[in-house]
């Protein structure tokens, strides 16, 4: 039997959970993806929050509900050229009474490259199976919660909102380039089509699971040597003891406990 | 591409032409920056215009590009031999070339597209839609408005259609303080042609451009640029 014996129900795994999304804070990642047929250089940023939690043996926390909180900035280039086609002005000639005709030339418009920027902010639900896990890492025992498989993650309706917005964005930056106005609803509606909600799932869907691919929340931490007061007598000396052995399982009896069992010497 | 409208600094878009009226040659420079070049320095370009061969009416348009290479801005050809009264356009020939102006000296006559005299023409395609209000950056009351809209193209018919309304002629003509006309409609893609038959010295320039001292400012250039003397 183990010396020291710590239990917790659902109620108080729960917090311990909120207070483990608390501690991780915020993560931020960035790379380069495929967005369609583009390439998009991105940044993100995610936290976790919420979710209630039920108790599996033998290790197991299912979280549900647990909330993602993102920030989403990516930006993509193309040219133009690929998406509308080049045209020329066409020569025109008046014939003026006091100087002739006089006729400009041909003005050819070549399409620039253009760089579009978006930034989307979202959040979402999953549930997921946690794995309790005890270690001891330098003078602290560390009891972490480890993500079991990569959950679904809803991303559809965020694609829809994200492929809205690169819409709108690349409608903004394009209405300033010379002598696209006639060509704008074409251009944006191509760009759009181009991408695709595929486009953008393609992208969303590989980083939203980056940061929930391999998610732990360390629950709680126990130094290793602490010192305690013995109860036989007041003037006794406080003593030192060394956590040597910790583990965390999920037990049930009456109801379901997060069971903390450590083997401990002086 | 640079879409101000401001004739005082020209760009891929625009051009600058000019009836030559009189015989002898021209020396022409091609600066970045508006102001009077002394002839005989380098990156001089010359025109020649000789007593004219033709007969009223038959008058020619001789085009010289603008090109640019490395920082230095060139004109091709180099040299014209021209009839009198003979006009020469200048443009630029890619987007690349930008900021530019011409400037020279007949001998009779001095020429400088950033302060359009007699006889001068500029010309701007406008790209963007808008209220386009113009005015004579070096203070004479001159000025009109050109509203340009830009239609919707969804097809490839309403394309076609845009495309083939752009070769409209768009002519705004000046002669002392007189414009005609002073407002002009046009579509996005299309050219307006500026034609200066009387002038001391002007620019088309966008009121938009123009601090609040340079609208009110009086030409600095009050007397027409004398001929010089040989």
């Amino acid at each position: 039997m183990s010396d020291i014996l710590a239990a917790a129900d659902e109620n108080a795994a729960t917090k311990m959970v909120h207070a483990g999304q608390t501690s991780l804070g915020t993560v931020s990642a960035s790379d380069s993806g495929s967005l369609g047929p583009f390439n998009a250089s991105w940044g993100a940023s995610a936290s976790f929050s919420g979710g209630t939690v039920a108790l599996r043996e033998p290790d197991i926390i299912r979280i549900a509900n647990c909330t993602l909180n993102y920030n989403l900035n990516f930006n993509f280039s193309f040219d133009l050229s690929d998406i509308i086609p080049d045209f020329c002005l066409p020569r025109i000639c008046i014939r003026i009474p006091f100087i002739g005709r006089v006729c400009t030339p041909r003005i050819c418009i070549d399409w620039p490259t253009v760089n579009i920027p978006i930034n989307y902010s979202d959040s979402l639900q999953f549930s997921s199976d946690f794995r309790l896990r005890a270690n001891l890492v330098g003078s602290e025992w560390i009891i972490d919660i480890e993500i079991v498989d990569i959950p679904l993650l809803q991303i559809s309706p965020a694609a829809a909102a994200i492929l809205a917005a690169i819409g709108v964005a690349a409608a903004a930056i394009l209405v300033a380039i010379p002598f696209i106005g006639p060509f704008l609803a074409i251009a944006a509606l191509g760009i759009t089509a181009a991408i695709g909600i595929a486009g953008v799932t393609g992208l969303l869907g590989p980083i939203l699971a980056l940061f929930v691919s391999g998610l732990t929340f360390t629950i709680h931490k126990l130094d290793r040597q602490f010192e305690i007061l013995p109860n036989t007598s007041a003037i006794d000396p406080q003593v030192a003891i060394f956590v040597d052995a910790l583990s965390a399982t999920v037990q049930s009896s009456d109801e379901d406990e997060l069971i903390l069992e450590a083997d401990i010497s002086a | 591409m640079n879409q101000d409208l401001d004739s005082r600094i020209l760009n891929y878009g625009e051009c600058f032409a000019m009836k030559f009226t009189k015989q002898g040659k021209a020396i022409y420079h091609l600066q970045a920056t508006t102001g009077y070049v002394v002839p005989g320095t380098e990156n001089s370009f010359s025109i020649n215009v000789r007593k004219s061969s033709s007969k009223k009416g038959d008058e020619k348009q001789h085009t010289v590009t603008i090109k640019r290479e490395g920082a230095k801005l060139y004109a091709e050809p180099e040299n014209l031999e021209i009839d009198k009264n003979d006009v020469v356009l200048w443009h630029a020939d890619n987007p690349e070339v930008h900021n530019f102006v011409i400037s020279g000296d007949s001998g009779q006559i001095q020429f400088d597209s950033s302060r359009m005299e007699q006889y001068s023409v500029y010309t701007h395609a406008f790209g963007l839609e808008g209220e386009y209000h113009w005015q004579d950056a070096y203070g004479s009351k001159i000025g009109g408005v050109i509203k340009v809209k830009s239609p919707r193209c969804l097809d490839k018919k309403s394309q076609t259609k845009w495309l083939r309304s752009l070769d409209k002629q768009n002519l705004i003509t000046i002669s002392g303080n007189k414009v005609e006309p002073a407002e002009l409609q046009i579509v996005t893609g299309q050219t307006v042609m500026w034609a200066i038959e009387k002038s001391k010295g002007i620019s088309i320039t966008d009121s938009r451009l123009l601090t609040s001292k340079e609208c009110g400012a009086e030409n600095p250039r009050k007397k027409p640029i004398k001929k010089r003397k040989k």
